[in-house]
């Protein structure tokens, strides 16, 4: 019997495609985002109302991530936004292995923001990095401001926060105040913004948190310093 | 966390060092994992069982080394280390988060074979 030693870092193939899609994507100087959230919360509408209010502003592709079929990537194609649908067949999250091949379906020339859409759920999509720029996380009031405690590793690892359905806030428990400080205790430089991809309240704010992190990561890939506080 | 895909690339490796180094078996598995990692040995014990039957790796131990998260406070800049990643408050400020540093290794440092 002889002991082996090995030093071997799990995880360590799925981390190295994160890192060659976030080398990829910064090449082509494309900002992208993982959106993140349990089912139902509102990711694919967030992505309607956004593409809708930027078009003409950025030039915008989202890669959807669903265990089967091609729902939401129909909804994104009817606004005539490039999209390509990853099918897990079962898998809880994306894997960035699969984002990249989706990514290659897609023309990242002169794109300026890809979205992606992750695979509803709170726990695994969190722990795998695709190469994004930036995390968002949605939460809907319905869900319960006790959340992010429970799920503490998706929402430390988010950069915002977005607090959905707010126009039924009247309807439920949710504590927006607890809310934050349970995120601000996981995460001290989260942000978080109160949204309503019905009644249209905060998603100007949102566009403009979008436009502020697009030229923060240009100037930061260019080299310039960026005055907005950071 | 995915403790059987985890348990799958543990496999894996084990197959490649028993073969590397003309092995029969695989006697212990021995990981690092640090506080913050996410991972439960339980459930990779179990999916190791369940997967390593038939294989030489089965019967394995599994020998876990739990290594300290390193964090530090945002307000006052002390610095330290946790085992547990419920309530992180800084002792100094007493009511200021505390941003948490690392301790997200989860490493296979060494395996006994034979």
């Amino acid at each position: 019997m002889h002991q082996v030693h090995v030093e071997h870092r799990l995880r360590e193939a799925a981390d190295e495609a994160g890192g060659a899609n976030r080398a990829h994507f910064r090449a082509r100087r494309v900002y992208v985002v993982n959106l993140m959230s349990a089912p139902g919360a509102g990711k694919t509408r967030l992505l309607e109302r956004t593409l809708e209010r930027s078009a003409g502003r950025w030039r915008a592709a989202v890669i959807e991530g669903d265990i089967q079929g091609r729902a939401d990537a129909d909804r994104i194609a009817r606004l005539g936004v490039p999209v390509a649908q990853i099918n897990t067949h079962g898998a809880c999250h994306l894997d960035p292995r699969q984002v990249a091949a989706a990514a290659a379906e897609l023309d990242l020339d002169g794109l300026d923001i890809l979205f992606i859409e992750n695979v509803g759920n709170l726990v695994c999509p969190a722990e795998f990095d695709l190469g994004e720029t930036d995390r968002v996380m949605l939460l809907s009031v319905a869900e319960g401001h006790d959340k992010p405690a429970k799920y503490p590793l998706m929402f430390s690892t988010a950069d915002l926060l977005l607090v959905n359905k707010v126009d039924l806030l009247a309807a439920t428990d949710f504590d927006l105040d607890e809310a934050r400080r349970a995120v601000l205790a996981l995460n001290p430089h989260a942000e978080m913004l109160e949204i309503s991809c019905r009644d249209g309240r905060g998603l100007e704010d949102w566009l403009a948190w979008l436009e502020d992190r697009l030229v923060h990561a240009r100037d930061h890939w260019e080299g310039r310093e960026h005055s907005h506080g950071e | 966390m995915h403790e059987l895909a985890v348990a799958a690339e543990l496999l894996e490796l084990a197959r490649r060092v028993a073969a590397d180094e003309g092995a029969r078996r695989v006697t212990v598995i021995r990981l690092r994992l640090g506080a913050a990692s996410c991972l439960s040995p339980d459930s990779l014990s179990f999916g190791l069982e369940a997967l390593a039957a038939g294989t030489a790796t089965e019967g394995c131990r599994l020998e876990v080394e739990r290594v300290p998260a390193p964090v530090s406070c945002p307000a006052c800049g002390w610095r330290g280390e946790v085992r547990d990643m419920e309530g992180l408050i800084c002792d100094l400020c007493r009511q200021t988060p505390l941003t948490i540093l690392g301790g997200r290794e989860m490493t296979v440092v060494s395996l006994d074979v034979e």
